[in-house]
């Protein structure tokens, strides 16, 4: 499918220089001045750049060393949204200690469901506390306001990053992941209901189990076997013992 | 009822047994009836993929992205230019149309500090992440992200890729691994002289650590940036311990020496290694404006080559040769708890008892590797080729058909050329490198012509896919006038549609059935069961039975009569 460009939220800028949010360079970053081109060279000719391009305004996409939010939209309303009906403020955090209370999960978010009113406006924080990747990636918004049907924030690392969006009036479940490899399938994954949702989404660590669970090395099962064979042995001794004796006692037909 | 006497039985016994050995003898002896031979089954070829999807036609022409120039590249799947010009002029300094086209993060490669002054970059920081491909998802049954070196085949595997940005899929509707996320783990290509971190962030959920193997590097690092005396050698059992999930580190090197090398994990090597945590190496010779491709994603053609490749080849190859253990790969999709795919890959892996079923070059195995691993030439040309070994064998034997190549370089070291051996078989140990120079002059020793050669490991079984001919590390040299617009050179022989389909590598459609068009050769019908065989099968059932059953009651009579 092509990819919706109506949700272009800024003007196409392919170099845009942001000194305030410049990062933290190291001391040798500092581009050194290009040697003058010797003459009889081909060109075009590479270059270091004069200044460090830090970030990127693009259909829909604000990138910068930190990260990435897409298709932000803090103003175009969702076609059954008459209005904004409020605002309200996520905090997320990401990383590998909120998976330490999911046993065989390795990353997840601080929390795994959250919940907004139809119609608000969401401004979303994502904290990553991990040095590695990680999303938050919602999925079935409407396509004319988000293409591709997303809101996402990526961060790059230990660092935070916010982004907007207006969620519609529906009653539903929108689910959420990182979708960095097997991310998602070690723990996080997520889901935001709104007004209540329609049902829950598979795996969500502490919510919902999985469709294809792991199998786990069974225990010691020694006494509970034990046990249960020994009063079934009673149980079928006792029965053989009371069908004995009807079976010696003569019927009454065959009374002398 | 009376029971007849041992004597009578007897008689019946040996009546039947004489009647039965004359029918026989009869049948063996009579001149048999001609009876046709069942007629040559019809097999249905299963759904036949594109052999070349040719979804990006206009990346094959060479062409400029943000003042970097992009050699052409006549494969079905080229390399993306985009991608190429990211990671040869630094993702931080790019175009952000060229950022986003290439699919990596702004920090992935960052390239900045031209020390020298010769117009380079010579601080180079590369940024990896550990990805799985084809493993398990406890919410759906087939594997995540998909990945498939073959039709239908999709072992699992564990890989290097330069940091990306968003999904680990091509798009929200498939769940195929997105072009980054791919086999092998990238070629990294850096100037001899530059200043080289790679920073390893672990995204995987088991430990890792990346050795560089044959590239010069310093043992302890006292200034880095983390600030502290440790360990930069990859070895978690005497340079430092392994980068836990979810955390990263940085190593630096300043390499003084040319040549192909390799880095790879080095935590559990007999498993790691396997997995896929293996890449090229390749440190170039300084010269001035010397923009090397830092990154080639799948390794293959080197679309922007160093200053002094240019000057003496027309084209270059990264080719890495790996195999693949089916069963070390399954171990990822059995599971999907760390802790159990943990304990299945160390203790739960036995690496003598390993055998390999696929065979690698390039991340693909035959019918792939001609989409995206084809050596295209012309006459009279000279072309690199950076050859390793990545696999666990004794050695491989790469053949190539209708040229014999010199040895410039073993394990990275220049060889005196008057020490240079001219050979039609290369053999690689585990991990051993060769620099070759494929001279297209046909004089009957370096090339005999023109044509679509083959490129093959020798050892058979690498020419198959799990057994299946043809499959493996097979590939082609191809001159230009042989290959299609759409990057697929004009083949002569058998058609290739079988190999397109899964159900031929599960040897569900026969060799020769799609081009035996007097179906003398493929599989004949099965016959249907004979009702003559069928009664005779019960008869000889029943008087098994029966003696049985008489053996018993005559050994019962006997015991009763002798008490």
């Amino acid at each position: 499918m092509r990819r919706a460009r109506l949700a272009c939220l800024c003007a196409c800028l392919t170099v845009v220089l942001f000194p305030a949010c410049q990062q933290a360079a190291e001391e040798e970053a500092k581009p050194a001045a290009a040697a003058p081109p010797p003459a009889g060279q081909p060109t075009p000719k590479l270059r270091l750049p004069e200044g460090q391009h830090v970030h990127h305004q693009h259909e829909g996409m604000d990138m910068d060393l930190d990260g990435a939010v897409m298709n932000e939209n803090t103003e175009k309303l969702p076609q059954d949204c008459p209005k904004i009906a409020g605002d309200v403020e996520i905090t997320v955090k990401a990383g590998k200690k909120y998976a330490r209370q999911y046993p065989g999960k390795m990353f997840s978010y601080d929390r795994n469901e959250w919940e907004a009113g139809p119609c608000t406006r969401v401004k979303l924080t994502f904290i990553n506390e991990d040095p590695v990747r990680h999303q938050w990636m919602m999925h079935g918004l409407p396509m004319y306001l988000y293409p591709q049907a997303m809101f996402h924030i990526e961060v790059t690392g230990p660092a935070q990053k916010t982004g907007t969006f207006i969620l519609p009036s529906t009653k539903r479940t929108y689910f959420v992941h990182c979708d960095i490899a097997q991310h998602m399938e070690k723990g996080m994954k997520g889901q935001l209901k709104v007004a209540g949702g329609d049902g829950d989404l598979l795996s969500i660590p502490g919510i919902v189990g999985d469709r294809y669970p792991d199998r786990y090395e069974v225990g010691d099962w020694g006494w509970p076997v034990a046990l249960g064979a020994g009063f079934a042995g009673l149980l079928g001794a006792g029965l053989m013992f009371w069908f004995g004796r009807k079976a010696d006692q003569p019927g009454p037909s065959e009374a002398p | 009822m009376k029971i007849p006497s041992r004597r009578t039985l007897t008689i019946v016994v040996v009546v039947v047994l004489v009647i039965a050995a004359g029918v026989a003898s009869w049948w063996w002896m009579r001149m048999p009836p001609y009876e046709p031979a069942p007629p040559t089954k019809e097999f249905a070829l299963g759904t036949v993929e594109p052999p070349c999807p040719d979804l990006h036609p206009s990346w094959r022409p060479s062409q400029v992205i943000d003042d970097v120039t992009i050699g052409e590249s006549l494969d079905c799947e080229p390399d993306n230019p985009a991608l190429v010009a990211a990671v040869v002029k630094g993702t931080n300094n790019v175009s952000h149309t060229t950022l986003m086209d290439s699919g990596l993060a702004m920090d992935a490669v960052v390239l900045e500090n031209d020390r020298d002054g010769d117009g380079d970059p010579d601080v180079v920081h590369i940024k990896l992440e550990v990805a799985e491909l084809n493993g398990r998802s406890p919410e759906v049954n087939f594997p995540v992200p998909t990945y498939s070196i073959a039709p239908g085949i999709q072992p699992g595997f564990w890989t290097f890729v330069p940091k990306p940005h968003g999904m680990a899929t091509k798009d929200i509707y498939s769940m195929a691994a997105s072009p980054l996320l791919r086999m092998p783990s990238p070629t990294i290509r850096v100037e001899a002289g530059d200043t080289v971190r790679v920073t390893l962030e672990n995204t995987h959920y088991l430990p890792h650590t990346i050795h560089f193997h044959g590239v010069d590097h310093p043992y302890f690092l006292d200034n880095p940036l983390h600030g502290e005396h440790r360990g930069n050698d990859g070895v978690p059992e005497t340079s430092h311990a392994a980068t836990l999930p979810g955390e990263s580190f940085t190593y630096e090197l300043t390499p003084r020496q040319t040549g192909t090398m390799l880095y790879h994990c080095h935590e559990q090597p007999p498993v790691h290694v396997m997995m896929g945590l293996m890449g090229i190496f390749v440190v170039e010779e300084n010269r001035p404006d010397n923009w090397v491709q830092t990154i080639n994603v799948g390794a293959g053609q080197v679309r922007h080559p160093a200053a002094a490749i240019k000057e003496r080849y027309a084209s270059e190859y990264d080719l890495l040769y790996q195999e693949v253990d089916r069963d070390l790969g399954d171990a990822i999709k059995a599971a999907n708890d760390p802790r159990l795919i943990g304990k299945a890959t160390t203790s739960g892996f036995d690496i003598t008892k390993a055998s390999s079923e696929y065979f690698l070059l390039n991340g693909y195995s035959f019918p792939y590797t001609i989409r995206d691993s084809l050596i295209v030439v012309e006459p009279n040309q000279k072309v690199k080729l950076r050859m390793a070994n990545g696999g666990d064998d004794r050695s491989i034997a790469i053949h190539t058909h209708g040229h014999k190549l010199a040895i410039t370089h073993y394990d990275g070291i220049e060889q005196n050329p008057s020490a240079w051996i001219t050979r039609d078989v290369f053999d690689l140990a585990p991990a051993q490198r060769l620099d070759l120079v494929l001279d297209t002059t046909d004089d009957g020793l370096h090339s005999y012509g023109q044509g679509v050669w083959m490129v093959h490991d020798h050892r058979e079984k690498a020419l198959t896919n799990d057994g299946v001919f043809p499959g493996g590390s097979m590939s082609l040299i191809v001159y230009k006038p042989y290959l299609r617009e759409n990057g697929l050179p004009t083949l002569h022989g058998v058609d290739l549609k079988p190999f397109f389909t899964k159900e031929f590598y599960q040897r569900k459609f026969p060799v020769w059935a799609s081009y035996d068009r007097d179906r003398m050769l493929v599989e004949p019908e099965s016959v249907p069961p004979s009702l003559m065989g069928a009664l005779s099968l019960a008869f000889l059932a029943g008087l098994a039975l029966g003696g049985v059953g008489l053996a018993g009651y005559h050994f019962g009579r006997t015991r009763r009569v002798g008490r």
